[in-house]
């Protein structure tokens, strides 16, 4: 068997390990994120031809939270399959699912290129095994289920890894001896400063689709700069598409009058308060929570590798780290961008170990430590994906949806007014807004917590669950509260589902990922039931 | 530089002409307020929704050297005047009332408090702060002490909604000898 062939061979267990564990059973596991439909809606923004910039007036009041690359890959993506449009979509339980599989397949498919980019990028550094247990710890430990949802830091993965593996081939062509190769080089590989321009550009668009992404700088920085011969010029060429490509959402802010919305609300992003729930501490004790198996192993590698004098690892994952302990303000997915990094870390310690086993003991018995690291992480992640937890998310969803259209009469109720829990009236309006193109109005007592925005349509649709219950209940002075609960005591229930998310949570690993797959999203559990006063 | 090279560069600025283009080009409607958000916080208040606002009194009196001393807690509440004669409401002229019990930080002693009779006589409004001048009747019970009078007439006070979210109560130091220290009242609305 040929090296190039062993080779392949070697890359598609990964492959084939991630392309189980992001692909198989996307609708079922993990749970609806809030922001998942946030990111949806943006999508269906650009779709519709309005742009990467969402208006208060139409869409979520936040607006510049994000730059916005990821609504235009998202789009971009999308409309390559002829999305929404090929699914032929309706308001049945079915076709709510279909519109939510083609997005997540496509978050998996992104993961499965994530693999093998990381493959690529530690067999450059590290060589060949090293490469494939990396890779195949980020196909199979069980953090790696955050990859599944529509993310921001999911999307712009792919790009940061990319800009990763372009700096590492980066040649410092003084310092090549041979001529000869150097010419051979110089007909079939990419020009240096090209390959230098590419990894700026990549890092530039993962910045543009999520800020924090700005603290791989210091990372691939460093790269170009060793790896091109320790030339700063290199690393200006390098750095101008990392900083203006992130400058066009500034720019557009400026050019459409608005630089003072934009100003303020990243002053918001990055100013938000931590509550309880919501710290740098918790995001650390959840990722370890949800895998303390990469924790404890990629924090000992990446410390093994520090002791070494091999300090990629730590750049990788320090700046993030320091970033996240002064902004506060951080939860477990936010960490995403380390991932590799503590896989990566894990793998240079599990070839340590089993190099050391095979010099006591038989060669076979030193991979015995990896291999059943790996079969449970694979045993771990199985039990987590076979779950399926958005059953009642869907046919809540798909009653919405349908009490909106009003099929009985087969028309579609212009003027219905959705008041409910932060979660569902945003999570269920991308749909029913965009894709089957049924505008209604809401009301969302989260963000319009004093109740001033009046109901200004005759039919009222409630999703009616704890969260929003308790919302209605605190005594404001507000008439359009007053006419809120008149509605809702006028209602009838027209159907009624029990969330069940958490329905197998349990303390024991791995089932306590659950609550911690919820937490912080304002995700109600118990009794969603559905009402309507028309 | 090789012709892949010129290759891989090309369609790297093809597809970043294409971000450009995506950022920039479409049929973005700028007549769109963007930030309902900003503007609820920017948006001066006005005198209607000042009336009907109601709240608790939330605030710590100090002694001279500025320990906690006093714990004040309570209601308070502003509503439109009703004339009597006609029965109907100002929509400017407004009435305000508290009832406050003060409890000693050692929770031994504990007296009443009750703002009535508020007589308006200005208020303005400045941005999203609003400052109401009047005089008001102070009533005491459960005093012990005989710190202060039962009933206090036309004690001058200064009520400052902030952001509809919290009030400030600036009562005349000397037309009730101190009995609320040197600092103001406060509370939150709602």
């Amino acid at each position: 068997m040929s090296k190039k062939v062993k080779r392949w061979l070697l890359i598609m267990i990964p492959l084939l390990l991630s392309a189980y564990s992001h692909l198989w059973n996307p609708l079922g596991f993990p749970a609806i994120h809030i922001d998942e439909g946030h990111y949806m809606r943006r999508a269906m923004l650009v779709l519709e031809g309005m742009g990467p910039q969402e208006s208060a007036a139409t869409g979520y009041p936040r607006t510049y939270d994000h730059p916005y690359f990821g609504q235009l890959f998202l789009a971009g993506a999308l409309s390559l399959v002829g999305y929404p449009g090929i699914l032929n979509p309706d308001s049945s339980l079915s076709s709510i699912q279909e519109l939510h599989l083609v997005p997540r397949i496509l978050m998996g498919i992104l993961a499965v290129i994530d693999t093998f980019l990381l493959f690529n990028i530690a067999e450059r550094r590290y060589g060949t095994a090293i490469a494939v247990t990396a890779s195949i710890l980020f196909a199979i430990m069980p953090f790696t289920w955050v990859f599944r949802r529509i993310s921001l830091e999911a999307i712009l993965m792919p790009f940061l890894l990319t800009s990763i593996l372009l700096s590492l081939h980066v040649r410092d062509s003084k310092n090549i001896q041979n001529k000869a190769l150097l010419k051979l080089e110089s007909k079939y590989q990419i020009n240096g400063n090209v390959l230098i321009l590419l990894s700026g550009i990549f890092l530039g668009l993962a910045i543009y689709t999520k800020i924090p992404a700005f603290t791989m700088i210091p990372l691939v920085g460093t790269l170009i700069f060793f790896y091109s011969g320790k030339s700063v010029k290199k690393v200006g060429i390098w750095l101008v598409p990392v900083l203006i490509i992130p400058l066009l959402w500034p720019l557009y802010s400026v050019l459409v009058g608005q630089s003072d919305l934009w100003q303020h609300w990243v002053l918001w992003q990055s100013e938000r308060d931590p509550s309880e729930t919501i710290t740098f501490v918790s995001a650390l004790t959840n990722f370890f929570k949800l895998d303390p198996l990469i924790t404890i192993l990629g924090i000992s590698g990446i410390a093994f590798c520090t002791i070494r004098k091999d300090f990629l690892p730590l750049i990788w994952i320090s700046p993030l780290l320091i970033f996240s302990y002064f902004i506060e303000w951080v939860q477990y997915f936010h960490l995403l961008y380390i991932f590799p990094a503590m896989c990566i870390g894990s793998a240079i310690l599990l070839d340590k170990v089993q190099k050391i086993i095979a010099r006591h003991f038989h060669r076979i018995i030193s991979y015995s430590v990896t291999l059943s690291i790996i079969a449970t992480a694979l045993v771990i992640t199985t039990m987590l994906i076979s779950l399926n937890v958005n059953t009642s998310y869907y046919q809540v969803y798909a009653t919405i949806a349908q009490e909106i259209a009003d099929t009985s009469n087969n028309k579609v109720q212009s003027n219905v007014t959705v008041i409910g829990s932060h979660f569902w009236v945003w999570d269920s309006y991308w749909i029913t807004q965009y894709v089957l193109d049924m505008p209604h109005e809401l009301i969302d007592p989260h963000l319009d917590r004093r109740f001033k925005e009046p109901v200004e349509t005759n039919n009222v649709l409630f999703v009616d669950d704890p969260i929003f219950l308790k919302s209605i209940s605190r005594k404001i002075n507000s008439e359009n509260l007053d006419k809120i609960k008149d509605l809702y005591n006028k209602s009838t229930e027209v159907a009624s589902f029990t969330d069940n998310v958490t329905s197998r949570e349990t303390n024991n690993y791995p089932y306590n990922t659950l609550s911690i797959m919820i937490s912080n999203e304002g995700h109600p559990t118990g009794k969603v039931a559905i009402r309507k006063n028309y | 530089m090789n012709l892949l090279s010129y290759i891989v560069f090309v369609v790297a600025l093809l597809g970043l002409a294409l971000v450009v283009n995506g950022t920039f080009n479409h049929n973005y409607d700028n007549s769109r307020p963007l930030a309902q958000g900003v503007t609820e916080q920017q948006r001066p208040v006005n005198t209607s929704e000042i009336m009907n606002l109601k709240g608790s009194i939330v605030s710590l009196q100090n002694d001279g050297s500025g320990v906690p001393e006093w714990i004040l807690s309570g209601r308070w509440q502003i509503e439109p005047k009703t004339d009597n004669s006609t029965n109907t409401t100002s929509s400017s002229e407004i009435k305000f009332t508290s009832t406050i019990t003060m409890t000693s930080i050692d929770g031994t002693k504990s007296h009443k408090h009750r703002f009535t009779d508020f007589m308006h006589s200005n208020m303005s409004i400045q941005n999203r702060t609003a400052i109401i001048k009047g005089t008001n009747s102070l009533v005491t019970s459960e005093d012990d002490f005989g710190l202060i009078d039962k009933r206090l007439e036309n004690v001058p006070m200064i009520i400052t909604i902030m952001n509809l979210k919290t009030i400030k109560i600036d009562v005349d130091k000397n037309s009730v000898k101190q009995h609320f220290g040197n600092f103001p009242i406060y509370g939150k609305v709602g």
